[in-house]
């Protein structure tokens, strides 16, 4: 058993022989493209922890006029809490809310003035939940707005809708430019792989002929192409991971040491180790079946 | 035991390489097929071995029809069969030793059953002290002697022999044709195909003369199983 496992390792690594150079440049833009899904996938990690935190902190205040009664500041405050997107409400009447206007004057401005004479409007504090949003989702509470917005005791909506669009869908065109890239970067690295062992098979045209005559099956002749693809895929996984963890100490310094962040790239994890060298595996495997099926035929 | 019946074949490109042709080797027996350049010899062999399939008619090997031979089954139909090419076909990426042992190789036998087994046929065919070597940096006749030994290796039921004497001195002719009856003393169906007169003059087996794609009346005819209806 051990002495086939040699036999078919041997000639893998003989392959290798034939295209030392194609190998190289395979192996590297499998590394390359697993660095890139890695960080990708990072950053949409925190890109959809940002979203939340965002769709989370995101306020909308409506503010009454200052004659409205106490029962009518509730009754639509009540009716503000029933909407489906909303978390909380904080009722902020008249007096609180010339208390808190009066906490923005400097003490100069605010000598002499009495409470009452403070320029300040009832509000309603509205929190939104933190869940991601779709546009129904957008449509529906523009309409709650514009609904509420008609109602006689409200002065105006303040609501900072257009940010938080803009955050999404700055987002968006970075998770779709992203994938974009890291897919063509992989599909790269399948043809590199692919083109390797084309050359290989190339290379023992003869030999497969011959091995063919005297009765080898077609897993004999393919296998030694297959461990090509198995161990080139490995290379490029182990150096992923090299890269990685480079990028990883000098990534970390950064935030911390300019943007005084302590996020987690955190890649220290084995089964996260794992996920790389497995994908490199995939990559390489995929690359050497496609070529084997294109260009051994038995 | 091989057998062909109004087999037929014509190449891709027009050319009749085998017109009706009828015949029978006998299980262990050793028989000899001749005719000139041209005449379809080398085509017998590759129909046999399914590297060519025949345009019409039906060929039966070792008591299969090759036309009911499914793809995946081809190479273990080749494995019963040894072949000495008339290019020899070795490989000189590999010693002497390795051209031998691949035949053991993608039969899955062990390391130790290799190492025994080919040393033995090399010794047999006085090649041992070339096992390091490159089958190109031996004479013509040392590197037929390794395209026989790796035909031998794994104890073939059929021998097929495509001009083994190609371009060896009379006597080296010789020798190897009476290797390969010892082989067929030993049990296997040998059929070997040669152009060489002195050969078929020499050794007294059934001759399957072929002209043009078709079997002609032979200077020595088969037994009369050759005409034998299937
Ligand atoms: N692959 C092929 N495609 C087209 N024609 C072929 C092919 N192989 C052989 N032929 C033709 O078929 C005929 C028989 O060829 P074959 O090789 O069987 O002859 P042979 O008896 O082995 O000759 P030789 O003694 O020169 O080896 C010849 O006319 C040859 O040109
Ligand atoms: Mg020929």
């Amino acid at each position: 058993m051990l002495y086939r496992a040699l036999y078919f390792l041997r000639e893998a690594l003989k392959n290798v022989r034939y295209s030392k150079f194609p190998t190289l440049a395979a192996i590297g833009t499998i590394a390359i493209s697993l660095v890139l899904l890695w960080v990708f996938a990072l950053l949409l990690r925190h890109g959809a922890k940002l979203e939340q935190h965002v769709n989370q902190s995101m306020a909308m205040f409506v503010y009454l006029r200052s004659a409205t009664s106490d029962a009518e500041i509730k009754r639509l405050a009540t009716t503000v809490r029933s909407w489906q997107d909303v978390r909380r409400v904080r009722v902020v009447g008249l007096a609180e809310a010339r208390k808190e206007s009066r906490r923005l004057l400097s003490p100069q401005e605010a000598q002499g003035l009495k409470l009452s004479d403070i320029p300040a409007l009832p509000y309603l504090e509205v929190h939104l939940t933190g869940k991601q949003r779709t546009r129904d989702d957008y449509d529906r509470i523009r309409d709650a707005v514009e609904a509420i917005k008609k109602e006689k005791a409200v002065h105006s909506v303040a609501y900072g809708e257009r940010e938080v669009r803009l955050i999404q869908a700055a987002l968006d065109v970075a998770r779709f430019l992203g994938w974009t890239i890291a897919i063509i970067i992989a599909i790269a690295s399948v043809y590199f792989t692919f083109s390797t062992i084309r050359l290989a098979v190339y290379a023992r045209q003869e030999e497969i002929e011959i091995l063919k005559l005297i009765g080898a099956t077609n897993l004999f002749i393919r296998l030694p192409f297959y461990l090509e693809g198995f161990l080139q895929g490995r290379a490029g996984g182990l150096g992923a991971l090299l890269l990685l963890k480079i990028v990883e100490n000098r990534f970390l310094s950064y935030l911390s040491d300019v943007h005084r962040l302590s996020e987690g790239v955190a890649l220290t994890g084995l089964g996260e180790s794992l996920y790389v060298v497995g994908g490199g595996i995939l990559l390489g495997m995929l690359g050497s079946f496609l070529s084997t099926r294109r260009f051994l035929r038995v | 035991m091989i057998r062909f019946y109004d087999v037929t074949k014509v190449y891709p490109n027009g050319t009749e390489a085998l017109k009706t042709v009828r015949f029978r080797v006998p299980e262990k027996k050793f028989t000899f097929l001749t005719g000139p350049s041209g005449s379809g010899k080398t085509t017998i062999i590759k129909i046999v071995l399914c590297i060519e399939a025949a345009t019409s008619g039906s060929v039966i090997v070792g008591g299969r029809n090759l036309a009911a031979v499914r793809r995946p089954t081809v190479p273990y139909l080749r494995r019963n069969i040894g072949v000495i090419w008339q290019d020899f076909k070795l490989l000189d990426s590999r010693t002497v030793f390795d051209n031998v042992a691949i035949a053991l190789e993608i039969l899955g036998a062990s390391r130790k059953e290799i190492q025994t087994r080919v040393t033995a046929m090399l010794e047999r065919l006085g090649l041992l002290q070339y096992k390091n070597e490159r089958p190109l940096s031996l004479s013509g006749g040392e590197q037929q002697r390794v395209s026989i030994a790796r035909a031998l290796v794994n104890r073939p039921t059929i021998l097929l022999a495509d001009e083994p004497t190609g371009n060896l001195d009379p006597e080296r002719t010789f020798d190897i044709i009476r290797l390969l009856q010892e082989v067929n003393e030993q049990g296997t169906t040998v059929l070997v195909a040669t152009h060489d007169p002195m050969i078929l003059e020499a050794f007294d087996y059934p001759i399957l003369s072929l002209r043009d794609g078709e079997v002609t009346t032979s200077p020595r005819p088969l037994a009369a199983d050759l005409e034998e209806e299937p």
